[in-house]
């Protein structure tokens, strides 16, 4: 069983990680996500609505979420990030690279 | 009779008891005798097990002191002739992950750099020394090390974190040409340095593209400003300013650029940023590079 809160939605996989992905919090993170990626979803999107944190740490387990979902064939990328997390996410590049959404349903549709 | 041969069986008695107690007792301290050399024994073989501990030990952080000595002894130092440098690097455990370095890769061009390798300890700082020794003697093939798109580029073929035990790292890159004021930059998942012009005004430098190692086949490309005389520009790590002001609520990037571009001294930022931490160790490395052109 997972902690992490997630749902199929059109087939692809939204992760809605909660408050922080941290230290402290990474590793269930990415513990997590490997276990749902496993049952078959190839697109993952990350619900960033209620997460007001993310450290390098976390930045991590997002890329290693990423490799997974890639060398499955699909893809990630990331919808609704508060300004503060929008900030780490331009520091780290990770924007260009996995791109922003307004809503997850824009960010599904990208993945498509 | 009677009386006098009942006090003979009383005797007998009581002999007869006393000599059990007495053989009870002999065994007992026997037993006594017997624990208090196993516990000496147990005792000895502690004391022996201790002191190979405390020698590993003791071992083990002279060796941890010569790699913190090592990462002490390839940074360099403080420049006193122009571009005056001045810096501060501070492990938030004993080995960290940050490194920097500054040099002349020719007469007219400058070279000005910081790194933060993701996690702390030996991993993290070997990784962190390899790149400084790398850059520091431009040891990437067909590499125009005044070129700071090239030399990120090439890292990050160097460097795939598939090959570093799933390590990889940030860094901003920076090259001054010092006869024309042209500085060109370029950064991978690293925090923006901080630029403070002459006449007070601050920019913060910093181009898009993601930590070295991270995804195969990256290119980065650089841009550029103009410096002049009397310009000061900072380079840091995500360590120096990722502090909680409050629990919950984490130093702001501006507030911190704010703070920084009107510091004298890389001490001075530290002592900001302890201020706002509390006690107790910062949670990840602070260091602080400041160039004075």
């Amino acid at each position: 069983m997972t902690s992490l809160n997630h749902e199929i939605v059109n087939g692809a996989l939204v992760l809605k990680p909660s408050r922080r992905i941290d230290s402290s919090s990474a590793k269930a993170f990415e513990d997590d996500a490997a276990a749902l990626l496993d049952k078959g979803p190839k697109k993952v999107v990350i619900d960033a609505t209620d997460l007001d944190y993310i450290s390098s740490a976390g930045l991590r387990v997002i890329l290693t979420t990423a490799k997974k979902a890639k060398s499955a064939g699909g893809g990630l990328t990331i919808a609704c990030a508060k300004n503060n997390v929008k900030e780490v996410l331009a520091v780290s590049g990770f924007d260009n690279i996995f791109g922003l959404h307004d809503s997850v349903a824009q960010a599904i549709s990208a993945l498509a | 009779m009677d009386a006098a041969a009942g006090a003979e069986h009383r005797l007998a008695l009581l002999e007869a008891e006393l000599a059990s107690v007495k053989a009870e007792f002999d065994d007992l301290n026997l037993l006594y005798q017997a624990t208090i050399e196993h516990g000496e024994a147990v005792e000895d073989q502690l004391a022996e097990a201790n002191l190979a501990l405390q020698t590993t030990q003791k071992r083990l952080s002279e060796e941890l002191t010569e790699a913190v000595n090592y990462i002490f002894s390839i940074l360099p130092e403080p420049r006193k002739a122009a571009p005056r440098t001045d810096w501060l690097l501070v492990p938030s455990t004993e080995l960290g992950g940050d490194s920097f370095g500054y040099h002349e890769i020719d007469a007219d061009h400058m070279a000005f750099y910081l790194l933060d390798v993701c996690g702390h300890g030996v991993g993290a700082a070997l990784l962190s020394v390899t790149a400084i020794n790398v850059l520091r003697s431009a040891a990437l093939p067909n590499t125009d090390f005044r070129d700071p798109g090239a030399v990120l580029s090439a890292l990050n073929d160097a460097f795939p974190m598939e090959r570093q035990n799933n390590m990889y790292f940030t860094i901003w890159y920076g090259v001054l040409k010092r006869s024309t004021g042209e500085l060109r930059y370029a950064s991978g998942g690293h925090p923006p340095s901080v630029l403070r012009k002459a006449d007070g005004s601050v920019q913060t430098l910093s181009t898009p593209g993601i930590a070295i190692g991270m995804l195969e086949g990256m290119s980065y490309r650089a841009v550029h400003c103009m410096i002049g005389d009397g310009d000061c520009l900072h380079l840091v790590s995500d360590g120096t300013y990722e502090v909680e002001t409050a629990p919950g609520e984490m130093l702001e990037f501006e507030a911190f650029v704010e703070r920084l571009s009107r510091s004298e001294s890389p001490g001075e930022v530290l002592d900001w940023v302890r201020g706002l931490n509390g006690p107790g160790p910062l949670p990840d490395d602070f260091s602080l590079l400041t160039v004075r052109f």
